[in-house]
């Protein structure tokens, strides 16, 4: 009897052995293209909202809201006109009541105040990373966690008394006040990414430097920075996408002289009535820098967060 | 400081460039009297309203300021200066106005304020009064031009704190072609527009009895303010003389609130969601029989590649309960000067306002997509008439005082009473309360809120 | 060696030798700029943060506020829209973060293939952490409504029922949390993927020599390396979704009837529309000091098993 079994215990193993590739490749390729789906799935849930923001913004504002003109409707350009020239033509004006945008200045406004403040976070939030990760002190640990506590705070908690310091000290609605204060609020989540990346630099490499003489701050520049550079990468365009997006401060410490984007999206937003074809397209176009930011570097912000993260 | 003293000295030098200007064409006229000169020359300088100052002004980002940017190289050419405007939305302009106006050196020159916000303003000593200047100018200003109700709330306790520049009211909209279909005459009274509401009400056809704005928080509580005001309940009967008590519980209310609950069953099923100027949208689109929303709407309804609409509806005043004489709200904005504005400022300022809220100067500006009633003249102008044939209803209303102030009195508990009104009351539609107890509870806790503020002891 | 390492590494007592000092002057070099830029910006607004909070002060009703002392805390104790604030946020950060984190690694594993295309696939999935909150609260405001949305527009056409989304108080506490995680669950699928991706080979090669199943390796070795992102991660978001308020000022405004008036929108509404900011500035404190709690714990436990760091 067992010696039977054995044999055709054999027989379907071997069989199993032979066709189990066949099997294999054919499952393999069954759940590629499961893999496939999910992608597409997902990409739509993803995507799908932004289409609908695009084509809102290609509309006139009564045809937004008429459920049978979701995809039936003659395209116009009508509000990125308004939001990049400032001028909007006769024939709109007569349908809506707003004027001229300030489109092109809160771009502008909203590159000056995102590119210098995540400069800046990175320069200052770079050193202290690194001084936390490579010279820990008695009360480090605090420091560090006082660092991550102004990430805790909501904004609004501190935008009245912000408001009345810099009111004080004349500061309001400059395009200094917007970079300290995006300054200060992303540091905490550049600390906090980059110690872990220094961290994972090597302790030999910068022995040894310091072993021939390399002053500290040379080693810091000429040696832990490029290993990290994928983390500073990674910091700089979360810092980025903060700062080009963030309202609140915003609207509260400036009023017209410097103008973010998000601030001027909500000036569409009358006591009457909201004016949603120009937001789209102040929403579609704001998206543009950032991505475009993103895809140049996107490369390096995935081996970026490898690092810090892992600790 | 030393932007005040350059533009004063800017505006010292022009003065005196006129005045030498005056007397030497006085002194080359041949036979011309120097008082016909002379007379010239200060029409001359009045004309240019601003003699090339400039004003700073903090407007919110409603039609009127929109329509100024578009315009504004003719704004600035017809005062003869330069207007600098910064426009912000309505909670930031709330919020600049408190928390900038009072300061001893504010950053702007001109703010605009809502009427409602009158009496807030002038306890946070928000904003400066105005009669020095209303009285000596007062031939300028035309105040006979300006709708008595909108002149009247501008005062506090017998001082004036700013003129009228965009004031706005909701009407009633009704779709003539469904009511004559019915058989039914244009409502009346709340009884009536109920019970059209009710028979016009056809879902399966995709047409509901009434667009009702039912957002959270302004959008409700505005609405039962008014709601209140149709059966005749003030919020705060007693406020002018001093005595805060509410009176949001009495009989009155709790009708006004039965009402508008019964109201609700013929709008559409997201009416708790209709916010900001939906209604109007939704109306064009033909999806309701009626609808409260703002006349400056009308344009809307009235483009024929818009609208399903055009020339099938009527605009008429909000409703009042049976037996009550017409009445309704009107909200808007006002300009106004900061308290502790400087006198050579003041001088620019005023100058400003006074010019920006004439009959002209408004009028280009509802040329260009404000539209508003800041002065009888413009709608009673036929021209304007014609553009915009909802201003014959407007002149109707304020031909026969139908503008009440005392709807939205402008007290400082204003917002919270809208707040709580809105929360408590989306509360009792979605079926958490009876419209008593909603009445009980909102009355309730103005009380609270009035004590902790010191009002009510 | 062990000379070498004392340069760079061990925490250093105070001591007179020139090294230490060196070192001080090297701590002090690299941490102070941004340590002072933090002091200066928060520190004194907390301060005055918390002095207001002892006080009773409505914009536009007072021009000075008023000592009170812990009138506003103790006001709070029985307040039913604090309460109810409370309430909400737990429930809106409990399913967000949760549903985001289960999603992101989900789509972290799937995003990671090394297939055709991917690449483009992964950087088209950032996409919606980059959207304005404000414009990403109105444009689920659109695809949600009743009439015109485009969501409706889609079921109606496959003949199912139309919902009522945001009128409805579930629906409402849904939609803020489905158009959170729409945004914020590539964040965490990135952060994830990176982490991934660090982990060592050996690991693996060691794993498959000792004959581990996909399976057991999954639990036994990746998911206890990626400990340290997930809490991360979870941190970060646990955080930000706290500090809300952009998304549930344009979609819902805290309704319907106050179902989805989070703490921060609370704390809003409390400060910049009805100005009391005596009450606002009290309900700040006690939500710092709760996320400071909350964040002091995870951070402990997340340091807890790592040797060889001296913030352990």
């Amino acid at each position: 009897m067992t010696t039977r079994n054995l044999t055709l215990g054999a027989n379907v193993r071997n069989l199993a052995v032979e066709v189990a590739p066949a099997v294999i490749a054919v499952a393999r390729r069954l759940g590629t293209v499961a893999l496939y789906l999910a992608v597409l799935i997902y990409l739509i849930f993803c995507l799908a909202p932004l289409l609908f923001m695009v084509l809102a913004s290609l509309k006139s504002d009564v045809e937004i809201f008429d459920p049978k003109a979701l995809f039936s409707f003659t395209p116009t350009l009508v509000n990125y006109q308004e939001v990049l020239t400032g001028s909007t033509g006769a024939a709109q004006a007569a349908a809506s009541y707003m004027g001229a945008s300030t489109g092109p200045r809160a771009l502008l406004a909203s590159a000056v105040v995102t590119i210098i403040s995540t400069a800046l976070a990175i320069i200052f939030g770079s050193a202290a990373a690194y001084g936390l990760a490579r010279y820990p002190f008695r009360g480090s640990r605090d420091l560090a966690f006082f660092i991550l506590s102004t990430r805790m705070a909501p904004p609004i908690a501190f935008v009245l008394p912000m408001f009345l310091v810099f009111k004080a000290l004349n500061l309001l609605d400059t395009y200094f006040v917007l970079i300290i204060v995006y300054t200060g609020m992303n540091m905490s989540f550049v600390v906090w990414l980059l110690r872990g990346f220094f961290q994972e630099i090597p302790i030999e490499l910068e022995q040894s430097a310091l072993l021939d003489g390399y002053g500290r701050l040379d080693v810091f520049r000429k040696i832990a920075l490029p290993l990290a550079k994928p983390g500073i990468i990674a910091a700089a365009i979360f810092s980025a996408i903060f700062a080009w997006n963030e309202f609140l401060f915003a609207a509260i410490l400036t009023a017209d002289h410097v103008r973010t984007l998000p601030v001027a999206i909500t000036g569409f937003s009358t006591s009457m009535g909201i004016r949603w074809g120009a937001f789209m397209a102040t929403a579609a176009v704001g998206i543009i820098p950032i991505f475009i930011l993103t895809v140049l570097l996107q490369r390096h912000l995935v081996r970026g967060l490898t690092f810090g993260a892992v600790k | 400081m030393n932007e005040n003293r350059q533009s004063a000295m800017r505006l010292r030098r022009r003065q005196l460039l006129e005045a030498i200007l005056a007397l030497g064409v006085a002194r080359l006229a041949p036979a011309a009297p120097v008082a016909a000169v002379a007379a010239t020359a200060a029409r001359a300088a009045e004309a240019s309203a601003l003699n090339g100052a400039e004003v700073k002004g903090l407007f919110v980002g409603d039609p009127f300021a929109q329509a100024s940017q578009r315009v504004i190289a003719d704004l600035n050419r017809m005062a003869g200066g330069t207007i600098s405007m910064q426009v912000v939305d309505f909670d930031s302009m709330h919020q600049k106005i408190l928390l900038d106006a009072p300061s001893a050196s504010p950053a702007f020159d001109v703010y605009s304020w809502e009427f409602s916000w009158l009496g807030e303003m002038v306890g946070a000593n928000a904003l400066r009064p105005l009669d020095d200047f209303v009285t000596r100018d007062a031939e300028l200003l035309k105040i006979d031009d300006i709708p008595k109700a909108n002149w009247d709330a501008t005062l506090w306790k017998g001082k004036r704190y700013g003129i009228p520049v965009q004031p706005h009211a909701e009407l009633t909209w009704w779709r003539t072609d469904l009511l004559a279909a019915a058989g039914l005459q244009p409502p009346k009274n709340t009884d009536e527009l109920l019970a059209a509401a009710k028979v016009l009400n056809k879902p399966d056809d995709g047409v509901y009895g009434f667009l009702w704005k039912g957002g959270r928080g302004a959008p409700l509580g505005q609405t039962m303010v008014h709601a209140f005001a149709a059966f005749d309940q003030p919020a705060f009967p007693n406020w002018q003389s001093g005595n805060w008590m509410p009176a949001l519980n009495t009989d009155n209310a709790v009708r006004a609130t039965e009402w508008v609950k019964e109201m609700v069953q013929y709008a559409p099923p997201d009416y708790l969601n209709i916010a900001w100027d939906d209604e109007a949208r939704r109306f064009a689109q033909g999806e309701a029989a009626m609808t409260f929303t703002w006349f400056g709407r009308e344009s809307f309804f009235s483009d024929p590649t818009k609208s399903k609409i055009v020339g099938k509806y009527a605009a008429g005043p909000w409703p009042s309960a049976p037996g009550l004489s017409a009445r309704n709200s009107f909200g808007g904005w006002v300009l106004g000067l900061p308290a502790h504005i400087s006198p050579e400022r003041a001088e620019i300022a005023w100058r400003f306002v006074r010019w920006y809220t004439s009959a002209p100067v408004e009028r280009l500006l509802i040329e260009n997509g404000n539209i508003d009633f800041p002065r009888i003249s413009l709608i009673r102008d036929p021209a304007l008439q014609k553009a915009h044939p909802v201003f014959k209803t407007v002149l109707e209303l304020v031909d026969q005082d139908a503008f009440k102030a005392w709807i939205r009195a402008p007290v400082p508990e204003f917002v919270a009473l809208t707040d709580l009104l809105g929360t408590t009351m989306q509360e009792m539609l979605i079926g958490g309360m009876t419209p008593k107890q909603a009445c009980d509870k909102v009355q309730a806790d103005m009380i609270v809120s009035l004590k902790r503020t010191g009002k009510l002891t | 060696m062990a000379n070498a390492e004392a340069i760079v590494s061990p925490p250093f007592r105070a001591t007179g030798s020139s090294l230490a000092r060196n070192r001080r002057r090297a701590a002090v070099l690299f941490i102070a700029p941004a340590t002072v830029l933090l002091l200066a910006i928060f520190v004194y607004p907390f301060g005055y943060a918390l002095y207001i909070s002892f006080t009773q002060w409505t914009l536009g009703q007072q021009s000075v506020p008023t000592w009170a002392g812990f009138a506003n805390y103790a006001g709070l104790v029985g307040d039913g829209r604090f309460l109810n604030a409370i309430f909400r946020s737990a429930v809106f950060v409990g399913l967000a973060v949760s549903i985001e984190l289960v999603l992101g690694f989900l789509l972290a594993l799937l995003f990671n293939k090394h297939l055709p295309g991917f690449g483009i696939f992964r950087t088209l999935a950032v996409l919606p952490v980059m959207v304005m909150p404000v414009a990403t609260g109105l444009v689920w405001f659109y695809i949600l409504n009743f009439r015109y949305g485009p969501l409706n527009a889609l079921l109606r056409s496959l003949h199912l029922p139309t919902q009522n989304w945001l009128p409805n108080p579930t629906g409402a506490m849904a939609a803020l949390i489905l158009a959170d995680v729409w945004q914020w669950t590539p964040f965490v699928m990135i952060v994830l993927i990176a982490g991934l991706r660090s982990l060592p080979e050996y690991v693996y090669e060691a794993a498959e020599l000792d004959g581990l199943r996909p399976v057991e390796t999954f639990f036994k070795i990746t998911l206890p390396l990626l400990r340290p992102v997930i809490l991360i991660v979870f941190l970060l978001r646990f955080m930000d979704a706290f500090k809300l308020m952009d998304l549930v000022f344009m979609l819902t405004k805290g309704g319907p009837a106050g179902r989805t008036e989070t703490l921060s929108y609370y704390i809003y509404v409390l400060g910049l529309q009805l100005f009391r900011v005596g009450l606002a500035a009290a309900v700040s404190i006690l939500f710092l000091i709760f996320i400071s709690i909350a964040t002091q714990i995870f951070v402990r436990y997340m340091y807890r098993e790592q040797t060889g760091d001296e913030f352990a």
